[in-house]
């Protein structure tokens, strides 16, 4: 009996050791990663083109607490390229770091451009050839680069950029010197931007300096560069966007043309009717004149915020100085005409260059995801992160109200991500924007009260200089 | 504009507490170094003071009087790496645990026994570095539970006996995470909060031939309820005096799941032998609802867990060696009860392999000293499907050491 109970237990226990053992076959501490398939694209030598937007210029600033977050540098991370090098600059970089120094008005101030370059010293391009200000000329300009650091352009990113005329005397030159397997371009934007962002004071055009570059310049130009690169790296594949509109971004859609109540941050109504702003702007047959803005039509330029504040373009009779916001801060709808038309007319050029080469050219629609951006925002579905195009309180823009933060080139990645993985066939990760840092500066501490955002005009005049440019040619 | 408060409000609602799960299998059966030593297979036995844990119906069986102290230090130790091409590797700080207990039990030569044990059944800790790319999921989780477990119980002529307990449940709970702002600071958010709760435990020995005993105990579901807690931020660099920074107070309630034992022991001359299956009602585990209050502001958020029922099954025995020293040894295999989508860095948990050695001896007459040492490998887990879009691969070990005294007169 004792040796039955005594087998029996045996085999219980052998049996459980047995299902035990079974179990945990697989207690391997194995390395996972996930291996992004490149389809029919190579990521081996990956070479980024364009202007801020590509450098990760954010906040007023190039500075390399963003340019890690640059979506050519989420892309290298999601696409495993390795030895992907950018031209960091040390904070707070250069162009003027805006920091908000009071978060109850918010009021925004800009540190020293006192940034170095720390990777001066690599001996071949960079892959991220960004260079904040950079028109589609500038792509293929075989003329002193060095030069564009003083005036007229005052533009120290070129130099900072290139470096030396040995590695290529122009962005593309040095694209190709790289011998890349993909190349990314995203240019265009500043032949536009330079115009609306100077209230159409200031152009790129080659016979006025007054106008967005001319289409058929644009063409010319912008077919140039891709036809240097697609015969220039003919093993190559490309992804390329178009212009985003100026609709989608806060520089451009943050003050209304009307007058505002700031206390109740609700339009002040005379009579029932919302009161136009006093501007600058042109009628009819091209004229300068003092008069109301079109409130349908008219953009306020977020930098005529100081301004508005101290009463200007507000009627005497509803307390403000009755004078108008000068011309260079108001977009009329004349203008915005050009604005757009400046812009279809790039992207159907753009549009073109991706149509005639099906299978080496992936297209990026930027006007259309930042335009679908605008209207509905983005929630992340996994963890309910929101961000919209509101002024700072979006997230997805800094405080220049043009360049994104890190969530925002987050999202700008995840455009190209998209665009690279449906036409290549590639299955690249998205770059999860929720666990992006925050990226907005907030200075130390911060003093109080003042409702509206005050900014500096000075501050603001710092960072346009970026996109004046009127001297190209 | 809208305004920068109501963005810091709805910041405040949606990423602070968008992850605030307590997490995982956090049960802890290693409550007496004997019974650790076999890797937990001992509702059969239960033949030392812990059977008020084990199986309470084994009080009848002490002698006289029986004290027993002790506690076990648990040193886990974490890796995550992220998904992708380019992964980074974050390991979890160093940290160790003592769950302690104690018990002190009382048999009469009629079949009656009396106990009141003092033992850690549920507790948990994690400790992230606070830049690590998780930080605003955790960066610093403790739970800890005392269970008070006064006992009572009655042999029939020593073939049935049956024990019945009532479980007084003190805990404390802490969990600090980075809350994710647009701004470059970045502060941290502190939950702390005591509670209480209750349940019943009881449990059968039958013991058909005096080498063979069967074992099933059960203890019920206790709330951890905790109505006074509290919210409070550092770190808050500018963001100081923000409304949506206010501390606060907060209430939530843990679920400590049911679980039971059956198993089956053949005692010989020399050794013992014992197979168990235990299973746990992590189903418990749906949700946790958390009422957050600063200042006249409630937020409620209820945060998905949907845990699965888990088991364990155990096996282990002793082997006397002289009438000073035993060696004892047990493995045991612990299936997880967290679904993938749901696993996070407040508790990686995974399938584990426990494997168990340990010794007891006589020092005298009436005092035993036994120790345990525990090797505790984790199944690697690769998650790529998380509910909040954390996904990589987390790798765990842990080491164990028990030790208990036992006093008997």
């Amino acid at each position: 009996m004792k040796s039955f109970y005594s087998r029996a237990a045996i085999i219980l226990s052998i049996a459980a050791v047995a299902f035990i053992v079974a179990s945990c076959n697989s207690f391997k501490k194995t390395p996972v990663s996930v291996v992004p398939q490149p389809g029919s694209a190579d990521f081996a030598t990956t070479v980024f083109l364009g202007n801020s937007l590509t450098a990760g210029y954010q906040s007023g600033a190039l500075y390399e607490s963003a340019q890690k977050y640059s979506y050519p540098a989420d892309i290298a991370k999601e696409a495993g390229i390795a030895n992907f090098e950018q031209p960091l600059i040390s904070d707070p970089g250069i162009g003027g770091l805006l920091e908000i120094t009071n978060l109850s008005g918010p009021e925004i101030a800009a540190l020293p451009s006192s940034g170095v370059p720390l990777n001066s010293a690599l001996t071949r391009p960079y892959n991220n050839l960004g260079v904040p200000g950079a028109l589609v000329y500038d792509m293929i300009d075989t003329s002193n680069f060095a030069a564009k650091a003083g005036p007229p352009r005052d533009n120290p990113f070129f130099q900072i950029v290139l470096r030396n005329a040995a590695l290529g005397n122009s962005p593309v030159a040095q694209a190709l010197a790289l011998h890349p397997t993909f190349i990314s371009v995203w240019i265009g934007a500043n032949d536009v931007l330079g115009y609306a962002t100077s209230g159409g004071t200031i152009g790129t055009d080659p016979a006025t300096h007054s106008l967005p570059t001319d289409i058929p310049t644009f063409t010319y130009l912008y077919t140039t560069m891709m036809n240097a690169l697609l015969a220039g790296a003919p093993n190559a594949k490309f992804v390329i966007a178009n212009i985003p509109d100026v609709d989608a971004i806060p520089f451009f859609n943050t003050i209304p043309p009307i007058v505002i109540n700031p206390a109740t941050e609700a339009p002040v109504l005379v009579n029932g009717s919302p009161v136009p702003l006093l501007v600058m702007r042109h009628d009819a047959s091209g004229n300068l004149y003092a008069g109301q803005a079109n409130p349908l039509y008219d953009k306020i330029l977020l930098p005529a915020l100081s301004l508005e504040l101290k009463g200007v373009g507000i009627p005497a009779a509803l307390g403000g100085t009755g004078t108008p916001l000068p011309d260079s801060l108001v977009l009329d709808s004349a203008e915005v005409s050009k604005v757009e038309a400046a812009i279809t007319g790039y992207n159907a050029v753009i549009q073109s260059v991706a149509t005639a080469n099906p299978t080496r050219v992936a297209l990026v629609n930027a006007y259309s995801v930042f335009n679908n951006f605008a209207a509905n925002g983005y929630t992340d579905p996994a963890t309910g992160v929101h961000l919209t195009d509101s002024y700072i309180t979006g997230g997805f823009f800094g405080l220049d109200g043009i360049h994104p933060t890190d969530q925002g080139y987050g999202y700008v990645a995840n455009m190209f991500i998209k665009a690279i993985n449906t036409t290549f066939g590639a299955n690249l990760s998205q770059v999860n924007l929720a666990y992006l840092p925050g990226s907005i500066q907030l200075a130390k501490s911060s003093s109080t009260q003042s409702k509206w955002p005050v900014i500096p005009l000075s501050e603001w005049g710092k960072m346009l200089k970026i996109f004046q440019v009127s001297d190209m040619y | 504009m809208a305004s920068m408060r109501k963005y810091l409000a709805s910041l405040m609602v949606v990423a602070v507490w968008a992850s605030a799960a307590f997490a995982g299998g956090y049960q802890l059966n290693e409550t007496g170094a004997k019974a650790t030593a076999m890797g937990g297979a001992f509702v059969a036995r239960a033949d030392d003071p812990s059977a008020i844990f084990f199986n309470p119906a084994g009080l009848s069986y002490l002698k006289g009087l029986n004290v027993m102290l002790g506690g076990e230090l648990i040193l886990p130790s974490t890796t995550f790496r992220s998904l992708g091409p380019v992964s980074t590797q974050t390991d979890m700080n160093s940290i160790s645990f003592f769950p302690p207990n104690a018990y002190i039990t009382y048999s009469m030569d009629n079949g009656l026994g009396f106990g009141v044990g003092l033992f850690t059944p549920y507790g948990l800790g994690t400790d992230w570095p606070t830049n690590w790319p998780g930080n605003t999921i955790v960066t610093k989780i403790t739970l800890q539970t005392f269970y008070i477990n006064p006992t009572v119980s009655y042999s029939y002529k020593n073939l049935v006996s049956i024990g019945v307990g009532f479980d007084y449940v003190l805990g404390s709970v802490e969990l600090a995470q980075k809350v994710a702002t647009p701004f470059t600071v970045e502060p941290t958010a502190t939950l702390k909060g005591n509670g209480n709760g209750s349940s019943f435990n009881f449990g059968v020995l039958i013991t058909p031939v005096k080498e063979i005993s069967l074992g099933f105990s059960y203890r019920g579901r206790a709330n951890l309820k905790a109505t006074d807690g509290t919210l409070s931020f550092s770190d808050l660099s500018a963001l100081a005096g923000q409304p949506q920074f206010a501390n606060g107070t907060v209430s939530t309630s843990v679920p400590l799941p049911a679980t039971w034992f059956l198993g089956v022991a053949y005692k010989g001359d020399r050794y013992s032998i014992e197979a168990d299956y235990q299973w746990v009602g992590w189903n418990a585990y749906t949700s946790l609802n958390l009422n957050i209050t600063q200042g006249n502001a409630t937020t409620e958020k209820s945060i998905v867990g949907d845990y699965n029922n888990s088991y364990i099954v155990r096996v282990g025995g002793d082997y006397k060696i002289s009438e000073i020293f035993t060696a004892r040894a047990g493995v045991f295999y612990d299936k997880n009860p967290v679904p993938d989508m749901y696993l996070e860095p407040l508790l990686p948990d995974a399938d584990r392999l426990g494997l168990n050695v340990g010794v007891g001896v006589n020092v005298t007459n009436n005092v035993t000293i036994d120790a345990s040492y525990m090797f505790l490998p984790f199944k690697q887990r690769t998650i790529t499907n998380s509910a909040i879009g954390f996904n990589g691969t987390y790798n765990t070990t842990a080491n164990l050491l028990g030790i208990d005294i036992s006093y008997r007169l």
